[in-house]
């Protein structure tokens, strides 16, 4: 059946549906792809942004193992900790993120600083009237089995931003717990002085 | 010379040059008496028991109270501007019922305080406060200086004298509960368990944060104000007093957003949890700035 | 038969067998890289037709193409076959032009004749090598395309060169089918006063 054709669509219908690329971009869709796949299956301490949370705590969690070796009297202890607990206080940089999961870390010199406050901790943490003791470690609990859930769910939801930053403060409140209890525990520890 | 009889020698010297007697009975009723700078520093230190402290317009200090029959002594002493009040205990002291201390400093004295069990209750002192406690109670007024309050499991309550300028307040606790009361300035405020319940007349800058804790926030948000709130498991509920001038960025992962605003929170994400509320009321001065992983957010208040 | 609908036919029959891409995107889904790959090479030149016509500029119509699959790749498991593979292309292709439209505030509305610059670069070395594709007057209807306003353009290209219908053209755009079919009379007409066709009797 014919009709007159319109020109329009005679010009339309020539017009070529496919186009050659100026170069093949197969290479580029194929890193993204790889990429995206990479992203997803990194363990969480190797990823990027947790790599710089982790740095920037490393110096902040440095300065309170310094504290807890330098320190001598138990009143000394008790002056240094209101310090560091105002310095702390300061809304800076978020404290260094503890590692749960026990694999390889986030360096050596973090791994080293929380696992002396964590010794620390066992130690003094004796030192607390039962009931508050009882209270503590359910809390520190608490606050690393948070740290677990978060770290899973990253999992599923690699760059999802509101993880990612409530992840970092809680492993920093696992560290100024750590650090807290620590300094509060040593000054009940002798009974002469505190 | 070893280290008891080196403080023995520093006491009887101390006694000599402030005509102190520094020795104690055991079980005994304390009253006692010294000069003090009106600007100067104190330093309390009772582990079980109790601290009440009262501010007062004279230039010296008042002991009084009773010491636990176990206590060793009552150390007092002065050493330049710097008065400190400590019950000394045996090192085997075991239970006791502990010493309650009565204390009047000058009201403009720098206030430490540093107790175990025992609870502490502050008025009327408008110097710097700095108070640590474990399991014991800290209940504080506050007068337009910074105030450092700490403690594990103990409850923090804080209230502001009708005149209180803004002040710097720091509050930390693992499991206590805080309670904060017409307070105003600026708020750093930490828990893991405990829940915390803020009114504040206006706040400039805020950070409250916990794991498991609730927390309740009512106040006024001064022009360019920051209020950080943070939680893993705990609600959130906030209600800005006054005309409200603020941008609000609420991000929740398995929480529910409610505003009275008017906004609806959207998704994060289509498929999956998280849920977003980004709005601005007035120019959007001020930022509040909510973040929970399980918790609710309820901007209405009460 | 009117002209559209031919033109349409024309267009689709250019894809590929539909079997062989419910092959290769079953093996694609369970994640064989060569499989989606093949489905590149079997569909890019359609999707960059698609995006260069709509953005008119080569650099970010090829990225268009390469965020279009990889969209693909991570939403495969969602691709349920009611379409076309190659119009399921096409529907992540569209959004990704108008995604980065707006990021980029680009509200440009087509520019008057002559085409500007880089719309002339666009449409260099373009074609699939038929002398049809060669010739002076398809140079001419791809600058007379690139200088309609942008609503226009898109549904133009969308329903006169790749031959989606009204409904498909107007969700694909997020418009109303009447919106839609305005901007296709508008388009038209402007398209023809500028390649100089004479005007249709009514």
């Amino acid at each position: 059946m014919n009709q007159s054709r319109d020109p329009l669509d005679t010009l339309l219908a020539e017009l070529p549906r496919q186009l050659e690329p100026s170069r093949d971009l197969w290479p580029e869709i194929k890193a993204q792809i790889a990429a995206d796949t990479q992203q997803a299956r990194t363990p969480l301490h190797a990823q990027r942004w947790f790599q710089l949370a982790a740095a920037v705590v490393l110096v902040v969690a440095s300065s309170v193992i310094t504290f807890f070796v330098l320190q001598h009297s138990m009143q000394q202890q008790v002056a240094d900790a209101r310090r560091e607990m105002s310095q702390q206080m300061q809304p800076v940089l978020p404290t260094m993120p503890v590692r749960f999961d026990g694999h390889e870390g986030l360096g050596k010199s973090y791994e080293e600083a929380r696992a002396q406050l964590d010794a620390e901790y066992a130690k003094r943490i004796q030192n607390l009237p039962p009931i508050v003791r009882a209270k503590v470690e359910r809390d520190i609990a608490d606050v690393r089995r948070s740290a677990r859930e978060i770290s899973a769910t990253l999992a599923q939801y690699p760059s999802d931003p509101l993880l990612q930053d409530l992840l970092v403060s809680t492993y920093q409140r696992e560290i100024q717990l750590l650090s807290e209890v620590n300094s509060m525990a040593a000054s009940t520890a002798a009974g002469t002085d505190l | 010379m070893n280290a008891r009889s080196s403080q023995a020698l520093l006491r009887v010297t101390v006694a000599a040059l402030l005509g102190l007697c520094a020795t104690a009975a055991f079980g005994e009723a304390i009253e006692k008496r010294a000069p003090a700078d009106p600007r100067g520093e104190v330093q309390i230190v009772n582990v079980a028991g109790s601290v009440r402290v009262t501010g007062w317009n004279r230039p010296e200090i008042e002991v009084r109270g009773e010491l636990d029959d176990r206590a060793e002594r009552l150390d007092f002493s002065t050493e330049g501007n710097r008065t400190t009040i400590r019950v000394v205990l045996p090192r085997n002291r075991g239970s006791s019922e502990g010493s309650d201390l009565v204390i009047r400093i000058p009201e403009m004295s720098t206030l430490t305080v540093n107790t175990v069990s025992a609870d502490q209750e502050i008025d009327g002192v408008r110097g710097v406060q700095r108070l640590q406690a474990v399991s014991g109670l800290i209940h504080t007024e506050a007068s337009g200086e910074d105030l450092q309050a700490k403690t594990i499991s103990g409850d923090v309550l804080i209230s502001a004298a009708n005149n209180a300028k803004p002040a710097v307040y720091t509050v930390t606790t693992v499991s206590g509960d805080i309670t904060m009361a017409k307070i105003g300035g600026e708020l750093d405020v930490e828990t893991v368990s405990g829940d915390m319940t803020i009114e504040a007349n206006e706040l400039t800058r805020a950070r409250v944060r916990t794991t498991n804790g609730d927390m309740e926030i009512l106040t006024k948000l001064a022009n360019g104000a920051r209020l950080d709130a943070e939680t893993i498991n705990g609600d959130v509920r906030l209600k800005v007093l006054g005309t409200v001038d603020a941008e609000f960025d609420v991000h929740t992962f398995n929480g529910e957003i409610e505003s009275c605003y008017g906004d609806e929170a959207v998704r994060s994400r289509e498929r999956g949890p998280g849920r977003d509320l980004n709005f601005t009321r007035g120019s959007g001065s001020a930022r509040v700035r909510i973040k929970t992983l399980n918790g609710g957010v309820d901007l209405c208040g009460r | 038969m009117n002209l559209h609908s031919q033109a349409s036919d024309a267009a689709r029959s250019a894809e590929p067998a539909s079997i062989s891409d419910a092959v290769l995107v079953e093996a694609a889904r369970r994640g064989d890289m060569r499989a989606f790959e093949r489905l590149y090479r079997l569909h890019s030149g359609k999707v960059l037709g698609l995006c260069l016509r709509m953005t008119r500029q080569r650099e970010i119509a090829e990225d268009c193409v390469q965020q279009t699959f990889v969209r693909a790749w991570r939403n495969l498991a969602a691709f349920e076959g009611r379409s076309a593979f190659g119009t399921w292309l096409h529907r992540i292709a569209v959004n990704e032009v108008l995604t980065n439209a707006r990021n980029r505030g680009t509200r440009t509305e087509g520019s008057p004749l002559p085409a500007r610059d880089d719309d002339e670069d666009a449409f260099d070395n373009i074609g699939d090598g038929t002398a049809a594709a060669d010739s002076a007057e398809v140079m001419d209807m791809e600058k007379a395309l690139a200088s309609l306003p942008t609503g226009s353009r898109h549904v133009v290209v969308l329903q006169a060169v790749y031959g989606y219908s009204h409904e498909e053209v107007a969700e694909m755009l997020g418009i109303a089918v009447g919106t839609c079919k305005a901007q296709l009379h508008r388009g038209r007409k402007l398209l023809r006063e500028r390649l100089g066709l004479p005007e249709l009797e009514s």
